[in-house]
């Protein structure tokens, strides 16, 4: 246990900039098998370090990750990114997915380095919990399915790229055929629109309730969190319906789409801090990131307060 | 120790003649191993025969009256009833280092005619198998052998000396079509044209899993010849243009001396199909497919035999620049391979030395305890040890010399000399 709480960001980011520089050294000189099992072994030593972090910091504010900062919240988004990378070295390592995923974690855990970390340590009441995880939850499964649909967006169109004129670095590139893009593609818009407008849905019922405490019966509309959240939620529909109805004969037009919906995830997520951080300071998440740091969200109190 | 190698190999030597000395079938080579064993009963041997290469490996363990080139020779010529002047200027033969290095590198695919290849392995597994059903092989082949095959999964592990494909069918197939396609069993197979390379084309497509092929031919014949073969069906030319629109991949190698398919017609096609990725092999020449229809749209993805060519070279320029990592493999695994033999060579002449000066310790040691019969347990202790400090001492520097020597090949005049002073001959 106290080798757990020895662990930090750094060890785990350390560990997943080893495993990118191995995954851009294999760009430059080819594949190679030892270089690849080097990938492996650095990646398992960060994703267990990163678990062995948010394990702590769970235990140590008496809440799931999810709730404790917003500094956990992104650092749980990229150890989802980091299992799902194990999980596609484990099955393909042949394949180049490192050069995309590993720069996403990485710039998550970065990311998570400047924004706040202190815990709020309020919501110890199992309803609190419970609703406030079920928002979390969803948003965080929402946004990683998002980045996935961009990312894969983003392999397809590279890879399309190089079958197309089979020139320059990319042919160094060996990405997964586009047959399996298009489908990995596809499952992410179809998870990410549900777990999007699930977290939509939670949050709203969270404002409801907050307002009935206030006596306020107006939705924050131009709070960042919601602003984004719902502009993520609108592009992902657009992609799922365009999805549905193209069949499997748009696969660049999709891939393009996936990558834009991408773009409005880097919104969505650095957006509220950005705002937040210009605007009356706080938002429906916690406000700004000194705020933040200071309590808890706003709505998950007042679910703390109903509950009580 | 004697290893001999004699190679008749596409460096060297006409199609014509590999095949006049090619042990082409395992019944064949039983007859050649039972002739070897008639006339070198002391000799072990291993035949590799390979569309590329035949080659004789023998090993012995005599220091001398080993077998030699011209007994080869003698054999080849002999089993295959062809006069030896047609075909000792097309040999290559190596012996000891020369040998173990040459079999390393025919093993990790050096010495292959496509670098790289992964066939020759087998082949040589298959041949050291054959050889030891047969029981021609011996500890020399068997050591051998075995290290060769280590050495060559070494290489492939360590090197890249196999990766990238090289042969336009398996490009098509392996770098293209797959990086388009994730399974082939729910994909339709158009080929236009039987010829060979179709045909090469669609073993690597069947071998992923293929099942829908219609062949479309001018020649009724050859199509029923070639649906026969891959298990696919005849198609009517007139078909052709719903094929065209419904097909995944199309394979095109006809011989017509103009474009075959044209934008309008190939565009036809599609709009009435819809608009599912397609991969279009033109295997001709002139091209089949007329190049515009790679731009129709995004999902059309059409390659001709210079496009194959290119990642063809590509992939042998990125062998090529790896066999220096693999020769320096090959060079270290030889220098380990002849340290093993070499000491092996020289075990057996330490043990009956040791065995011999204890013989005379034990001997005198009897003699003096029966003339001091009052020595008692701890003298009779304190003596042996001082013997067998004197032995150690005394067989230190010859043995120190044979180590030293083995390390540059077999010490046959150290051993020889060794043998002569301090071992009485039987």
């Amino acid at each position: 246990m106290d080798f757990l709480s020895r662990v930090q960001i750094s060890c785990f980011l350390f560990s997943y900039l080893a495993s990118l520089s191995c995954e851009l050294w294999q760009l430059v000189r080819g594949r190679h098998g030892s270089v690849r099992a080097l990938v492996l072994v650095f990646t398992i030593a960060g994703f267990v370090a990163h678990s062995a972090f948010l394990i702590t910091r769970s235990r140590v504010e008496g809440l799931p990750p999810l709730l404790a900062s917003q500094q956990d919240w992104l650092l749980v988004l990229a150890w989802l990114g980091s299992l799902f990378f194990l999980m596609l070295l484990l099955w393909r390592s042949r394949h180049a997915q490192g050069l995309f995923l590993l720069p996403t974690i990485t710039a998550l855990v970065i990311y998570a380095l400047f924004v706040s970390a202190e815990g709020s340590g309020t919501l110890r009441n199992d309803a609190g919990r419970r609703w406030g995880m079920l928002h979390a939850a969803s948003l965080v499964l929402g946004m990683a399915s998002v980045a996935g649909v961009a990312l894969s967006g983003l392999m397809y169109l590279l890879h399309h790229s190089r079958l197309k004129n089979r020139r320059g670095w990319l042919m160094r590139l060996t990405l997964p055929s586009l047959e399996i893009l298009v489908t990995v593609n596809r499952w992410l818009v179809i998870v990410a629109v549900p777990c999007l407008t699930a977290g939509l849905i939670t949050g709203f019922m969270l404002i409801f309730l907050r307002s009935e405490r206030t006596g306020s019966a107006s939705v924050p509309w131009t709070d960042p969190t919601i602003l984004t959240t719902v502009i993520a939620w609108l592009a992902m529909t657009a992609v799922l319906w365009r999805t549905l109805r193209s069949g499997n004969r748009s696969g660049r037009s999709m891939a393009t789409l996936s990558l834009l919906s991408g773009g409005l995830l880097l919104v969505t997520v650095l957006g509220p801090l950005a705002l937040s951080r210009s605007s009356s300071g706080k938002g429906i998440h916690g406000g700004s990131v000194s705020e933040s740091a200071a309590g808890p969200s706003e709505e998950l109190l007042a679910v703390e307060e109903v509950s009580r | 120790m004697n290893v001999l190698v004699v190679s008749c190999n596409h460096h060297l030597a006409g199609v014509q003649l590999r095949e006049r000395l090619a042990f082409s079938s395992e019944q064949k080579l039983q007859e050649a191993y039972s002739l070897w064993r008639t006339s070198h009963p002391q000799s072990e041997l291993v035949l590799l025969s390979t569309c590329n290469r035949v080659e004789i490996y023998c090993a012995d363990d005599r220091d001398d009256h080993g077998v030699e080139v011209n007994d080869v020779t003698s054999f080849l010529s002999q089993f295959h009833r062809v006069p030896s002047d047609e075909f000792t200027s097309s040999l290559l033969a190596h012996s000891g280092v020369e040998a173990v290095s040459h079999l390393f590198e025919v093993a990790c695919s050096i010495d292959s005619m496509v670098l790289g290849e992964p066939q020759i392995v087998n082949q040589v597994k298959e041949a050291y198998r054959v050889a030891q059903d047969n029981a021609a092989c011996g500890p020399l082949t068997n050591v051998l052998f075995q290290h060769a095959l280590k050495v060559s999964a070494q290489v492939r592990t360590e090197t890249a000396l196999a990766d990238g494909r090289v042969s336009i069918a398996s490009v098509a197939v392996g770098e293209f079509a797959k990086s388009i396609f994730s399974r082939f069993d729910n994909k339709q197979v158009l080929v236009i044209g039987a010829g060979e390379m179709a045909e090469e084309t669609l073993t690597y497509l069947k071998s992923e899993g293929v099942q829908r092929i219609h062949v479309c031919n001018r020649s009724r014949q050859r199509a029923d010849e070639l649906a026969a073969k891959v298990g696919g069906e005849v198609a009517d030319i007139s078909s052709l243009d719903d094929l065209l629109g419904t097909a995944d991949v199309i394979v095109s190698t006809t011989g017509a001396t103009t474009t075959l398919i044209s934008e309008e017609r190939f565009r036809a096609a599609r709009r009435k199909s819809g608009g599912h990725p397609v991969f279009i092999l033109d295997l001709a020449a002139p091209r089949d497919f007329e190049p515009s229809i790679a731009t129709i749209d995004d999902n059309v993805f059409l390659y001709d035999i210079d496009a194959l060519e290119e990642t063809c070279e590509r992939n042998r320029k990125a062998r090529h620049a790896e066999i220096h990592r693999a020769r320096s493999i090959i060079a270290s695994q030889t220098d380990v391979f002849m340290q093993e033999i070499y000491h092996r060579a020289t075990g057996p002449v330490i043990h009956r030395l040791r065995e011999h000066w204890g013989d005379i310790s034990r001997t005198e040691l009897d003699r003096l305890y029966r003339k001091v019969p009052e020595l008692d347990t701890e003298q009779r202790k304190a003596v042996e040890a001082t013997i067998s400090r004197i032995v150690n001492k005394l067989l230190h520097p010859p043995l120190e010399a044979l180590k030293d020597e083995a390390r540059a090949g077999t010490p046959d005049g150290l051993l020889s000399a060794i043998r002569r002073l301090f071992i009485p001959r039987d």
